[in-house]
C-alpha cells in the first residue's frame, strides 16, 4: 500500500487526509493483531499455546466456551451479550489464523442477529410475542462444535478449512430457523442481510464489473415488484381489481416473468443510453428511476394509463404462493401455505448465491475481460475488437433482471407494493453497499451488506448497559461455580457502573440530541451520503475491494505521487498547486501491477 | 431551405450567438408587451402560460448555468448544485424571518439583503464543497468524484432536514402583491420580478464571462487545463471562481424560487436541480448560452405542453400536470438519443466528443 502519499497533496487539507489516511492504517493493524499490546509480556505464553498441536488448541478453547454455553441462561439479563462472550472467548483461546477469526466473527454476527428481538409491529403474520427459545440457543452449541469439526478435518484430512466451515455454518442456520415460530421474527434481520446482498450483487454487476453508475436501480427492483405483485394479486381491499391476477400462481413461473419484464426494460432503456458518456448515465438512470415511481403514483385509473397500479395507495393483499414443496418432518417444516421469513430467507440467500457464483464465473470469462477493459478504458477497449454497446447493455441487462428478481422477492414476501416502497433511497443504499464494501467484489458486497443492513439492525436493540450488564452477570454469577453469594456480593461493588451506564441505543442517543425517531431514514441518508464522501476521499477502492481495483487505485496513486513530485519542482509558486497530467483515465500498460493475475 | 438558414446561422461567432439570443428575447418580450393585438389571437390561458413558462425558465437557466460551467471546466456533473441553491434558499429564509419590521416597509431592501446573503452563503457553502469533496479527487478516475457529489448532494439535504427535524419552513410573503395586465395575462410582480431578475443575472454572467480576465481564464481551462496552467493560470483558483459564480447565480435563485413556494425543505433543491441539469444538457453541457437557451426550452415544454393535454381534454391535463417531472426526464433521454450534445451544443460537442 503506497501510504506515502504525504508528497503529493501538499497543503493542509491534504495532511489530514493523509492523517485520516494513516489513522486508518493504524486501526487496522491494532485489529489484525489483539495481541501486539501484551505481546511482550505474554510472549512465553502465547509461544507455548501457539505450538500445542491445532486439535488440542480447539479442544482447551472449547472448554470454557461449552461451560458459558450450558449454563442456565435464564439468569442472565441479556442473551445477546451472553452469546457474544461465548463466542468471544471460543474467538481468544482458538485464534488460529485471521481467516478463521473472520469467519467466526461473521458468525458472532450471524448468532447476535438471530438473537435480537424485533417488534411485533414489523410483521404483517405471526405471533406478538417472541420469548427467547431453544431455536438460537442451540446455534450457539452447534457452530462452535461445527466449525471444531470443520477444524479437525481440516488437519486430519486436509480438507478445505474455509470451505467447510462455510457449508457446515449454513448448513446448521436452518436448524435454528425451522424451530418454532419464535426463531422466526429474528430471521427478518438475516432476510434483510441476504436480500441486500442479492441487490448489492446485481448492482455490482453493472457498476463493479462494467463501471456504469447505474443510479436507477430502485426503478428496475420496482418493475419486478409490481409485475409480479399483478401477477399474482389475489384481491385488494377496495376497488381495485388486478388486471393480470392469477390465483394460485406459481411462484417460479411469476418470477421468472417478473425477471424477463425487469430485464427487457433494462435492455431497453440501455440501448439508447448505453451509446452516452457514463456521467450521462448517471443521470438518465436516476430520472428513470424517478419516472417509474411518478408512473407507479399517477397510474391510478383517473387518466391514460388505465388503472395500473391503484397510484399512491398501491396493491394489497398480494397472495404469496410458497415457493418450497411442502415438507414436515416435525420438528422441520417447509412449505406451508405463507411463506415464512426464514423461508424468504433461504429463497434470497440461495438467489444470492446462485448470483455471486455466475458474476464471479462471468468476471473470469471473455465477458468479464471486456467489461474490465471498458470500465478502464472504453475507447482502447474498443481499439481492440470490444464491442462495447454489447457488453454493456449485457451488464446492464444483468443487474436490471436481479433488481427485477429483488423486487419479485420483496413483493412475495410483504404481500403490498405501494410508490412510497420505490424511493431513491433504495438505489443509494444498495449502491452505498457496493461502493462500502469495494466495486467489482463479491466479497465486498457481502460486507457491506453486513455493515449498512445488519449491523444497524443489530445496534438498535444493543446498549452499552446491556452489553457490560450481561457480561458482568456471566463473569460473577458463572465463573465462580458453587459460590454465587461471593458472585453477589463482588457484584454490588461494580453495580453502580452498570446503573450509571447510559441505557440508550443509537437511537435513543439520537433522541437525546432532539432527533426525532421518524427521522431515522433521514439521519441514515445523510449519514450514507457522508459515508460515500469520505470513503471516496479515504478508500476509493472499498473495504474489501477485488484485487485488480485495488491495484488500479494504487498504480493511480503511485502516478500521482510521481507527477506531483516532478511538479511541485517544476511549476512554484504562481501557479499553486501542481497540475496533474491527464489521469482521469490511466494509460493501461500492459505487465504493470494491474494485469497481475488474480489472487483469490 | 431550413439547412441554409440553419448552416447560416451556425456560421455566426459563438460569442455573438448569445447576445443574439438574449437580444431576440428582448424584443420577442417587448412586442409581446407592446403589440398587443399581435397575441391577441392567442388564447388568454396561452399567454397567462408563456409568462409562467418565461419565469420557470429563468429559474431553471440560472441553476443550469452552475451545472454547465463547472462541467466546463472539470468534465464533472456537480450532483450537489442542487443543494447549494437550496442553502442560498435557506440564507434567505434567514433574512427574511430576522427583518419581519421591515416586510411592510422597505420590502425592497429585505430582498436585496435576502439575495445578497443567499448569495455569499452559496458561495462560501460551493467552495467548502469543492475543497472537501472534490479538490482531493481531482486526479481520481471519473467514477470517483462523480460519487463523491452524489454522497455530498445526500448529505446537504439531509443534513438541512434533520437539523430543521423534518419540519417544513414556512416562508413569509414578503414580495407586495398586485400584478399588472400584458396582452391578455395578469402578470404578478412577482413572476415580472423574477424573468426581469434572471435575464439580469445572465447577462451580467454573460458579460463578465466576455469580457474580464478572470472569464478569459475561465474559458481557457475549459478548452485545455494543462495549457492553461502553462500560460499561467492559476487552475486551482479559476475552479474555484467557477464554483463560486455558479453558486452565486444558484443562491440568487435559491431567493428567487422561494418567493413563489410556501414552505422550504432540505430536499426541495432536487428536483430543481435535475431539471437545471436536464436544461444544462438539452441546451449542451459545457456550453453557457445553451445553459440559458435550454432553460427555457425546458420551462416551454413542461409548461406548454401541461397545457396541451389541457386543451386536448381536461381530464388527460389533469393526468398530464402529474407527469410533469417525467416529461422533463423523458426531454433528458430523448435529447440525449438524438442529439447528445445538445440543440445548441454543436462546437462544444463536437470538440469533446
Amino acid at each position: 500500500m503506497s501510504t506515502g502519499g504525504g508528497d503529493f497533496y501538499d497543503d493542509n487539507w491534504g495532511r489530514f487526509v493523509n492523517s485520516l489516511r494513516n489513522a486508518r492504517h493504524a486501526v487496522g493493524s491494532a485489529i489484525a493483531s489483539p495481541f501486539r499490546g501484551v505481546r511482550p509480556a505474554l510472549q512465553p505464553l502465547v509461544d507455548r499455546w501457539v505450538s500445542l498441536d491445532p486439535r488440542v488448541r480447539v479442544l482447551w478453547a472449547l472448554i470454557p466456551t461449552v461451560l458459558v454455553l450450558l449454563f442456565p441462561q435464564e439468569t442472565t439479563s441479556n442473551p445477546q451479550a451472553f452469546s457474544l462472550i461465548g463466542v468471544g472467548l471460543f474467538l481468544l483461546l482458538g485464534a488460529i489464523s485471521p481467516v478463521t477469526t473472520l469467519v467466526l466473527l461473521i458468525v458472532a454476527v450471524l448468532i447476535v442477529i438471530n438473537m435480537r428481538e424485533v417488534p411485533s409491529e414489523l410483521f404483517s403474520s405471526g405471533p406478538g410475542e417472541y420469548p427467547l427459545d431453544t431455536g438460537p440457543e442451540i446455534l450457539l452449541i452447534i457452530l462452535p462444535v461445527a466449525i471444531a469439526v470443520a477444524y479437525a478435518l481440516h488437519v486430519w484430512k486436509g480438507a478445505d478449512f474455509r470451505m467447510l466451515c462455510a457449508i457446515l455454518v449454513l448448513a446448521s442456520l436452518p436448524l435454528t430457523l425451522a424451530l418454532g415460530p419464535s426463531a422466526e421474527p429474528r430471521t427478518f434481520v438475516l432476510f434483510l442481510v441476504a436480500f441486500n446482498i442479492l441487490l448489492g450483487l446485481g448492482l455490482n454487476v453493472v457498476v463493479g464489473y462494467a463501471g456504469l453508475l447505474d443510479l436507477g436501480f430502485v426503478a428496475f427492483f420496482a418493475i419486478g415488484g409490481y409485475a409480479w405483485a399483478l401477477m399474482s394479486t389475489e384481491a385488494t381491499g377496495g376497488d381495485f381489481a388486478a388486471p393480470l391476477g392469477i390465483i394460485d400462481a406459481n411462484f417460479w413461473i411469476i418470477t421468472i416473468v417478473a425477471v424477463f419484464l425487469a430485464a427487457s426494460v433494462g435492455v431497453l432503456l440501455g440501448i439508447p443510453v448505453l451509446r452516452l458518456r457514463g456521467d450521462y448515465l448517471a443521470i438518465v438512470t436516476l430520472g428513470f428511476g424517478e419516472i417509474i415511481r411518478i408512473i407507479a403514483t399517477n397510474a391510478d385509473g383517473e387518466g391514460v394509463p388505465g388503472n395500473l397500479t391503484n397510484g399512491v395507495f398501491g396493491i394489497r393483499q398480494i397472495g404469496n404462493p410458497n415457493p418450497f414443496p411442502e415438507i414436515d418432518l416435525g420438528l422441520f417444516s417447509i412449505g406451508g401455505e405463507l411463506i415464512s421469513h426464514s423461508e424468504a430467507f433461504w429463497l434470497t440467500m440461495v438467489c444470492a448465491l446462485a448470483v455471486g457464483f455466475v458474476s464471479e464465473q462471468l468476471r473470469n470469462s471473455k465477458v468479464g475481460r471486456a467489461w474490465e477493459a471498458i470500465r478502464e478504458d472504453e475507447e482502447v477497449a474498443q481499439g481492440m475488437g470490444i464491442n462495447t454497446v454489447h457488453y454493456k447493455l449485457l451488464a446492464f441487462g444483468m443487474g436490471a433482471a436481479i433488481g427485477g428478481l429483488g423486487g419479485a422477492i420483496r413483493t412475495s414476501h410483504f404481500s403490498a407494493v405501494t410508490p412510497a416502497d420505490f424511493q431513491l433511497i433504495v438505489s443509494i443504499n444498495v449502491l452505498a453497499i457496493v461502493i462500502i464494501g469495494g466495486m467489482g467484489s463479491v466479497r465486498g458486497v457481502v460486507l457491506g451488506a453486513f455493515i449498512l443492513a445488519g449491523i444497524p439492525e443489530i445496534l438498535r436493540d444493543v446498549t452499552l448497559k446491556s452489553i457490560v450488564d450481561g457480561g458482568m452477570n456471566i463473569f460473577f454469577l458463572h465463573f465462580i461455580p458453587g459460590l454465587p453469594e461471593l458472585g453477589e456480593a463482588l457484584q454490588a461493588g461494580p453495580v453502580w457502573i452498570v446503573e450509571n451506564l447510559p441505557d440508550a441505543n443509537l437511537l435513543g442517543i439520537a433522541d437525546k440530541w432532539g432527533l426525532a425517531q421518524k427521522q431515522g431514514q433521514e439521519l441514515r441518508l445523510m449519514l450514507f451520503g457522508l459515508l460515500l464522501v469520505i470513503m471516496m476521499i479515504v478508500r476509493p477502492q472499498g473495504l474489501s475491494p477485488s484485487p485488480r481495483r485495488q491495484a488500479e487505485v494504487e498504480m493511480i496513486e503511485e502516478e500521482k505521487a510521481e507527477e506531483a513530485g516532478e511538479a511541485a519542482g517544476f511549476h512554484e509558486g504562481a501557479l499553486g498547486e501542481p497540475v496533474g497530467g491527464d489521469l482521469q483515465q490511466p494509460e493501461p500498460s500492459p505487465g504493470s501491477a494491474r494485469y497481475r493475475s488474480e489472487t483469490e | 431551405v431550413v439547412e441554409a438558414v440553419l448552416a447560416r446561422f451556425r456560421a455566426i461567432p459563438e460569442n455573438l450567438k448569445t447576445p443574439l439570443y438574449i437580444i431576440g428575447t428582448f424584443i420577442l418580450a417587448y412586442l409581446l408587451i407592446e403589440y398587443t393585438p399581435l397575441i391577441d389571437p392567442i388564447p388568454p390561458i396561452w399567454q397567462q402560460q408563456i409568462v409562467n413558462a418565461l419565469s420557470l425558465g429563468g429559474l431553471y437557466a440560472l441553476i443550469a448555468i452552475g451545472y454547465t460551467m463547472v462541467y466546463g471546466v472539470l468534465q464533472m456533473i456537480n450532483f450537489a448544485h442542487g443543494e447549494i441553491f437550496m442553502l442560498g434558499a435557506f440564507a434567505g429564509l434567514w433574512v427574511f424571518n430576522q427583518t419581519t419590521d421591515l416586510h411592510d416597509n422597505a420590502a425592497g431592501l429585505v430582498i436585496l439583503m435576502a439575495m445578497i446573503a443567499a448569495m455569499a452563503w452559496s458561495g462560501i457553502c460551493a467552495l467548502a464543497l469543492e475543497r472537501i469533496a472534490y479538490r482531493p479527487l481531482r486526479r481520481a478516475p471519473r467514477l470517483v468524484p462523480l460519487i463523491s457529489a452524489i454522497g455530498a448532494s445526500f448529505f446537504l439535504a439531509q443534513l438541512v432536514n434533520v437539523i430543521l427535524r423534518g419540519r417544513p419552513q414556512p416562508v413569509p410573503r414578503v414580495f407586495p402583491e398586485g400584478s399588472i395586465q400584458i396582452g391578455d395575462a395578469e402578470v404578478d410582480y412577482i413572476r415580472l420580478f423574477l424573468i426581469v431578475m434572471s435575464f439580469v443575472f445572465m447577462l451580467a454572467l454573460f458579460y463578465f464571462i466576455r469580457l474580464t480576465r478572470t472569464g478569459k481564464s475561465i474559458r481557457a481551462i475549459a478548452e485545455d487545463k494543462d495549457v492553461a496552467a502553462l500560460m499561467g493560470i492559476n487552475v486551482d483558483r479559476t475552479i474555484q471562481i467557477t464554483f463560486l459564480l455558479g453558486a452565486i447565480l444558484a443562491g440568487a435563485a435559491g431567493v428567487l424560487y422561494s418567493l413563489f413556494i410556501p414552505t422550504l425543505t432540505g430536499t426541495m433543491g432536487f428536483i430543481p436541480g435535475l431539471k437545471a441539469f436536464t436544461a444544462a444538457v438539452v441546451g449542451g453541457i459545457g456550453n453557457i448560452p445553451g445553459a440559458m437557451v435550454g432553460g427555457y426550452f425546458l420551462a416551454f415544454a413542461e409548461t406548454l405542453g401541461v397545457q396541451a393535454a389541457f386543451e386536448i381534454d381536461p381530464e388527460l391535463g389533469a393526468e398530464a400536470s402529474g407527469y410533469k417531472d417525467a416529461i422533463a426526464f423523458t426531454l433528458l433521454v430523448l435529447v440525449l438519443i438524438f442529439r447528445p450534445y445538445g440543440i445548441f451544443g454543436e462546437e462544444v460537442g463536437k470538440k469533446r466528443a
